[in-house]
Order: structure tokens, then C-alpha cells, then sequence
């Protein structure tokens, strides 16, 4: 029952044997039966690049991860659910300090299985519904698989949450809520976004300092609570090794650049949302994935092949949809070329920002880092990342694409229409919708007017080549 | 009251006093109530604190659309919305909007002013626990809106007018607390209505008038004889924001016979219930008052205190009945009405009822419907 759906997430078939106890314990919990497991491999087969040998593996990664986390309880691990977004490096140090401790964001691994691959989401985000978290409120669909997953019992029981607030203020009050229904425990890395408006891309040292013992913190709580011990010698490995893995990532991306676009987005959203909340699995297997289409890549381009037609507009997009890949596919099949979202990058204040020697310690760097990011700096950050985005990737217009949920986000979508239509010239599409949820804003809902911005595109580009 | 139809008049005049100030030299400051700005900081550097606190209208929140996606809270649209239709002056003419920074949707008030208009915005965090790191960034927030402050208006704020300063926002603090209490009583003095004006009134009256309208209150009330004659179930309304001018909940409960006898806001009303300590280092005092004691908002976790804090405030009023009205898209309070009913239910034997309004006439019907069964289950 389970070879086909396996082999498409790139098992070998000696692993699929070994895993079969696993694997039906797993489904039997997360009640996944004959008739999603046909789903699946249909939704495999249509939305994604199946014969790609690194695309497969890629998807291993998050089957493993889901049955990893399904099955965490049952098999003596510590759990410990961080929220998104994530302070990556702690995410990795923690997974790196025991093998005794899943650690992982329950949220991203319910979306990439759940949602992208079974296409069966919406009861997780229903059961957060009914307690609660209502839909038509606001409550973004993340935190709602987050708390719909406990209450199903797909995602066990944590002993620990770890919380961030210095963006998004839903994620840790979502933390609250279980905290206070269900009892656990968590910890919250806080923080303010109370810069002024014209200092991005300076970052004050108040912030990277106030983040970074935020940080610190939270690390040592989390070590107390799971009786784990992460050395400064760790800390600064995994720092290390999440810097070689985003490199590797980027290197992998610059294929995008070329034209036709060499592969979708879709193909490549299952390795960038292990990057943005990684565990051993990324720097073993995470790595040799992205080698290995790094190799495919290199042969689709030399071959001319690509997912839209040569010369297609290109745009930006916010970030592509988590759970359902038929919207990122739609905006392929209308002709344009999305070769990046804002999330992907780095840009060159950014490159400056990690270059600057002046925070030696661990926390501070990670701080300072993930500031210089932009989004999390402040809404002047943002539209400071879009633009110089724009500038690198030379693109015809920016599809905004935004998750209308998020409260930390919401703020900035209609500055940035405004200031890189007016700055750049390059036409945007505001278009509300969200990234984890298709049922209010699905690929047909969207289609019209992603069609139209890209007649218009097309047309812009006609009437320029003359 | 006599007291409070001068008040009224004061206020009625108040834009074109402010405007004669500013003309004089004198700097305003805008800021939003969310019970985190000390307005002694401005009083001690000669400026003038006007807290923005409209609402309940609809129309500046549709305008707000087209600067910021509908899904931020309603209050804060509005915020938006008024800054953006340039008819409210007092919303025209402040010279720095300061920024007690709880939330994004405080955020996007203070984004939108920054990008869309000319006003300059200092923001200053707010952290979300109360951790001596917590405190000490409140702390170092405040000191640098002092530093603003001074640069801005070029007046050195020294000790004694800090104290001055500190001494008369603590008298009208007092004065609300102690016009608050009368209220625990059987046959409360005042209204809903008039206290929730008096507090209203707080944010944009010239402080010292307003200090004299207080006294005047208190006076009247105790020798008032016989008190207000009150029949009805009495009411705890809480939630998120009560701006002047929202005041659509209120005309319901009391045309049911429900009395609110006590509300507990984040933002709209101001808060009373401490005072600042004028010993030691000032500075820490107002630290002290307005981030430590303060009961905190729903957007801090653990949120417990409050709610706390909400159970005790119904044992000692004596609350027949809970409201809870909240803005839309106000998630932090969405999430704290899924699981205070329950609480409050085992403290208290209490039911509570959640009403959600965005400004918008057409809640009225429905809004109606839903008070009147609610009084009706709780009438004694």
C-alpha cells in the first residue's frame, strides 16, 4: 500500500520495508488510509517534478519528519515544538545536542505532509476552529495547524514551547492558549520592533543586544527543561553549519536566474522550509538534496529546458503557499516566470550586516543577523529588502502575494505597492490571500487577476522590445 | 453635574486653547492610550499630551483601506482613518506622535503615519512579561523619549518640574480611583455614561482643569442624597478597546436596565488604579507605575494577571453579569475569550457574553438581540 506514495518521496525500496511498522503506525495516528495515500500520489504526480531524483528526496525529508514527530512520543523523545518563525540556530543547536530531543516546528511539518502532499489540511485547521481559534478573525492558519495538530494528537504533547514573539505577536499567544488550556510550559523569546523609521539598513545595537538575550535565555530554559546541555562549542558549530547550508541554498537558487526558469518554485519550497527550521536531517540529507539538484539544474539549463516558456516576465514573489502547491502552479500556468519570493536571498545590506565583526558573541550574531533580514527588522526593512530584490533578480513586476493573517506582515503590502511602483517603476499586485490555508483563497479564486497582471506584463514587455 | 458641563465646555474649546498653545510655542504630542505613554514626561517639558482616542465611527475605518489590508484591529484603523481624512484637528495638529509599541496593530498606526503623512513618530517598545529585562527596556524606551521630548521642545525637563509633573497626573488618578469605588456601591453615584466621559475627558482636557472637574465630582457625589436609584443586573465590561465617541455597548446595556459599574480596558480608558511613587529615582517611579503594576494587556504572556485581575474586579463590584466587547481582529483578546469564560465561571458562577463590533452601524440590530437575552438570563 504504501510503496508507490514512498517511492515518490524518493525511499528506496529496502527503506520502505524497514520503515512499514513505523509508517502504519504513523498513518493509523494521523488517520491516513487507502484513499489519501491515492490522493497523495496523484497530487505528487500532477503538481510535482516527480521524475526529479532530488525533488523526491527532498520530500523524504519532511515524510520523515512527519513520522519522526507522529511517533516522537511513543519512542522516549523529549519534545520541544518552536514556533514560526524560528530562531533557526536554536532549532539546530538543540537538534544537534541530543538525538534524545525531537525538535521541530509541528506547523511546517503538518503543511509540507498534511497539506502539500495528502492535501488533507483542513480538519487540522477545523479542529483548531472549534476551539477556538475561529476562522474569519484573523487567526492565521499556521497556529491554527499548530494548535489543531495537538488536539488531534497528530502532533503529541510537547513538553516544551518555545515561542517567538519579536515579530509576529499571534505565535506566542497562541503559546498562551495552550499554555494555559492544556498546561505546557513554554518560553517566548520577546521582542519589540521600535525603531525608528530611517534607520534600517543600521540596525541599533539596543535591538540586537535586547534579541540576543532574548535568545540566550530561551536557550537556557530549554536547556533546563529538557536536560540538555548545548557548549558554547556547539552553539558556534551549529551557527557554522546553518551558514553552510543556507549557502549551499543560495548557490542552488542562482540557477533560477536563468531563462527559461529552470525549475518551479513548488519543486524547491520543500528544501527552503526545512532551511528556515532545520535538524540534523538538513546538514546530512538536506545537503546532499541540494547537491544533487544543483547537478540537475545545472543540465535542465545547458538543455534550455524550463517550467515556463523562454522569455516569460519575471516576478517576486512574498512566499509561496505551504500547504496547497496548485496556487504556485496556477501562477506558472498564466505564464510567469517566479523565479524567488523576498524570503529567499541575500541582499546586500545583508551580506553587510554579516559581515560587521562587531558582535562576537553567539546570540548577538544570530540577532544581528536575522535584523538585518529586513522583515523582522522593521516595515521600512521590508520595502528596503523588496527593492534591492528587485534590483538583483531584474524583475518585471512583483506579484504580493501576502497572507492575510499575518499581523506582523499585514502592515507593509500596500507601502510596498506604493513605494516600488513609484521608486522603481515595476508594477505590483497586491493580492490578498494565505499561505496555509486554500479554502477562502484557492488557485481559481486568485487565477483572474493573476491572469490579467500577467497580460498586462506581457504586454509591457512586448511594447518595450517594440 | 455642574462640574462636568464645565468640563464640557472646556473641552468644547479645547482644539482652539490647543491651537493657540501651538502657535504660542508650545509643542503637542500625540500618542496613542494604551495606558504606556507618561504624559508627566511631556507636561515636565512644557509640551502638551493629546491622547488620540476617537472611535466608533466606521467611516475612517473604510478610509483606512486604502492604506493598510482590512485585517488590522478596528480601533487602530480608525486611528489611520482620521489622520488620513484631515478633518479631526486635533489629530491634524499634534507636532510627534509617541508610540507605546504593545502590538502590529499598534505598529501599523505608527508605520502608516510615518510612510503616508509628514508627522514625525517616535516609537518606543514595549516588552510583552514583566522581567527585570523587561522592565529595564521599558525603562531605557522612556529615557529615550525623554531625550526626544527635549530635543524636540528644547526644554530641559529637570527634577522639579518631573515631581510637579508626576504630583498632578497622580492627583487625577486618584481622584478616577476614588470616584471608581463609590461605584462598588449598591446605589452607584455616578453613571456609566459620566464616568466613562470623565475618563475620556482625561486624555485631551488641560490637566489642571481637569484635576479641578475631578474634585468637583468627588465633592458632589458624596454630598449627592439620595444616590442614583439602580435596579438592574450589574455589568463588568472589558475588552480590548472603548474609544470616545464608541459608545454603541453602553446605550444598549442601559436600555436593558443593566448598569456597567466597572470597566477594564487596554486602550481608550485610562488606567488609575496605581499611582507613581514620587521617592527615589523618578524615571524608575514611572517605570515602576506604568510597566511593572500596571495590569498588563492581552498581548502579554502568560495574560494571566489580567484575568485575574478581571475575577477580582467582579467579586468586589459585585457583578451580576460579564461583557466582553472586543474590536475586530483583535486576536490577542479572541484568544483570551476562548478561555476566560470557563475561569471566570469556577471563581465566580458568572457567565460571560462576547460581543465584536468594527464601528459599523449595521451591528446595531444584531448587537440589540444579543444584550437583551443576555440581561434577560442574568436578571435577578
Amino acid at each position: 500500500m504504501y510503496t508507490e506514495l514512498f517511492t515518490l518521496c524518493g525511499y528506496e525500496p529496502e527503506e520502505i520495508e524497514k520503515e512499514t511498522p513505523r509508517i502504519e503506525r504513523a498513518f493509523e495516528k494521523a488517520k491516513l488510509g487507502r484513499e489519501d495515500i491515492e490522493r497523495a500520489e496523484n497530487r505528487l504526480r500532477e503538481y510535482f517534478d516527480t521524475t526529479s531524483f532530488g525533488v523526491r528526496k527532498s520530500l523524504k525529508i519532511w515524510m520523515e519528519q512527519f513520522i519522526d514527530m507522529v511517533l516522537a512520543r511513543e519512542e522516549g523523545k523529549k519534545i520541544i515544538y518552536p514556533s514560526y518563525p524560528t530562531v533557526p540556530d536554536i532549532t539546530l543547536a538543540i537538534n544537534m545536542a541530543s538525538e534524545d530531543v525531537f525538535c521541530q516546528t509541528p506547523e511546517l511539518v503538518l503543511d509540507m505532509v498534511m497539506g502539500q502532499i495528502f492535501g488533507k489540511i483542513d480538519p487540522i485547521l477545523e479542529a483548531a476552529e472549534a476551539h477556538g481559534l475561529s476562522q474569519g478573525l484573523a487567526m492565521c492558519s499556521l497556529n491554527q495547524a499548530r494548535v489543531g495538530g495537538i488536539i488531534q494528537g497528530i502532533a503529541p504533547m510537547p513538553d516544551l514551547l518555545l515561542g517567538t514573539g519579536f515579530f509576529c505577536d499571534q505565535t506566542p499567544k497562541t503559546d498562551d492558549y495552550l499554555h494555559e488550556v492544556y498546561g505546557i510550559p513554554m518560553v517566548i523569546m520577546d521582542g519589540c520592533m521600535d525603531s525608528s523609521w530611517d534607520e534600517f539598513p543600521e540596525i541599533s545595537s539596543r535591538r540586537v543586544k535586547a534579541l540576543g538575550i532574548e535568545i540566550r535565555r530561551a536557550m537556557e530554559e530549554c536547556q533546563d527543561a529538557l536536560g540538555i546541555k548545548i557548549t558554547d562549542e556547539l552553539l558556534e558549530e551549529s551557527f557554522s553549519d546553518f551558514t553552510k547550508l543556507w549557502t549551499s541554498l543560495f548557490m542552488l537558487w542562482d540557477y533560477m536566474k536563468n531563462d527559461p526558469q529552470p525549475m518551479s518554485l513548488v519543486d524547491l519550497g520543500p528544501l527552503w522550509w526545512m532551511a528556515t527550521s532545520p535538524d540534523r536531517r538538513a546538514l546530512t540529507e538536506g545537503i546532499q538534496v541540494i547537491a544533487q539538484l544543483i547537478r540537475e539544474m545545472h543540465q535542465k539549463v545547458k538543455e534550455g529546458k524550463g517550467v515556463v516558456p523562454k522569455g516569460a516576465p519575471k516576478v517576486l514573489i512574498f512566499c509561496h503557499q505551504a500547504t496547497d502547491p496548485r496556487v504556485m502552479r496556477m501562477i506558472e500556468n498564466a505564464g510567469i516566470a517566479v523565479p524567488t519570493t523576498a524570503l529567499i536571498g541575500v541582499t546586500a545590506s545583508q551580506a553587510a550586516a554579516f559581515a560587521d565583526t562587531k558582535y562576537t558573541i553567539w546570540e548577538e550574531k544570530v540577532a544581528n543577523n536575522m535584523l538585518s533580514h529586513g522583515l523582522y527588522h522593521s516595515t521600512p526593512g521590508c520595502i528596503h529588502r523588496y527593492r534591492e530584490l528587485c534590483q538583483t533578480w531584474n524583475v518585471d513586476g512583483v506579484l504580493n502575494f501576502y497572507h492575510f493573517s499575518c499581523r506582523a506582515y499585514c502592515i507593509a503590502p500596500l507601502m510596498i505597492k506604493s513605494a516600488i511602483e513609484e521608486d522603481a517603476g515595476i508594477p505590483v499586485l497586491s493580492l490578498e490571500g494565505d499561505f496555509y490555508d486554500t479554502r477562502q483563497y484557492s488557485a481559481e479564486s486568485l487565477k483572474t487577476r493573476v491572469e490579467t497582471f500577467a497580460d498586462m506584463l506581457t504586454i509591457k514587455a512586448a511594447s518595450r522590445s517594440g | 453635574m455642574e462640574a462636568m458641563d464645565t468640563l464640557s465646555d472646556h473641552l468644547k474649546t479645547r482644539v482652539i486653547e490647543l491651537k493657540k498653545l501651538q502657535d504660542e510655542g508650545r509643542k503637542i504630542i500625540g500618542y496613542t492610550p494604551g495606558g504606556y505613554m507618561p504624559e508627566e514626561l511631556v507636561y515636565a517639558c512644557d509640551a502638551v499630551p493629546v491622547g488620540l482616542i476617537r472611535g466608533g465611527e466606521h467611516e475612517p475605518v473604510l478610509y483606512a483601506g486604502a492604506y493598510l489590508p482590512r485585517w488590522m484591529d478596528t480601533f487602530c484603523r480608525a486611528q489611520i482613518g482620521y489622520k488620513m481624512l484631515g478633518e479631526d484637528p486635533s489629530y491634524q495638529m499634534v507636532d510627534l506622535l509617541a508610540v507605546p509599541l504593545t502590538d502590529n496593530n499598534i505598529r501599523a498606526v505608527a508605520d502608516c503615519w510615518d510612510f503616508y503623512t509628514d508627522t514625525e513618530v517616535f516609537r518606543f517598545g514595549i516588552p510583552h512579561d514583566k522581567s527585570d529585562f523587561a522592565f529595564n527596556y521599558y525603562l531605557d524606551g522612556i529615557n529615550l523619549l525623554k531625550e526626544k521630548l527635549e530635543s524636540l521642545t528644547g526644554n530641559k525637563m529637570d527634577e522639579a518640574k518631573l515631581k510637579e509633573a508626576i504630583d498632578l497626573c497622580n492627583r487625577e488618578r486618584e481622584l478616577l480611583k476614588e470616584i471608581s469605588l463609590m461605584r462598588m456601591s449598591d446605589q452607584s453615584p455616578i453613571s456609566a455614561r459620566d464616568f466613562i466621559d470623565l475618563n475620556h475627558s482625561s486624555f485631551l482636557a488641560d490637566k489642571s482643569v481637569m484635576v479641578e472637574a475631578l474634585e468637583s465630582v468627588c465633592t458632589e457625589m458624596k454630598k449627592q442624597e439620595p444616590a442614583r436609584s439602580m435596579k438592574g443586573p450589574r455589568i463588568l465590561l472589558t475588552g480590548s478597546t472603548l474609544a470616545r465617541g464608541d459608545y454603541k455597548i453602553l446605550s444598549l446595556i442601559e436600555e436593558t436596565g443593566a448598569e456597567v459599574v466597572i470597566e477594564e480596558f487596554a486602550e481608550g480608558m485610562r488606567h488609575y488604579w496605581e499611582t507613581v511613587n514620587p521617592d527615589g529615582d523618578f524615571m524608575e517611579a514611572l517605570a515602576d507605575r506604568y510597566f511593572k503594576r500596571r495590569v498588563p494587556p492581552a498581548w502579554f504572556r502568560p495574560g494571566r494577571e489580567r484575568l485575574d485581575f478581571l475575577i477580582k474586579l467582579a467579586k468586589d463590584f459585585k457583578v451580576d453579569g460579564v461583557i466582553w466587547y472586543q474590536l475586530m481582529y483583535r486576536d490577542s483578546y479572541d484568544f483570551e475569550s476562548y478561555y476566560f469564560p470557563p475561569m471566570l465561571e469556577k471563581e465566580t458562577g458568572l457567565h460571560m457574553l462576547k460581543i465584536e463590533s468594527d464601528y459599523d452601524a449595521s451591528e446595531i440590530g444584531p448587537f440589540r438581540t444579543r444584550v437583551e437575552t443576555y440581561i434577560e438570563t442574568i436578571r435577578r
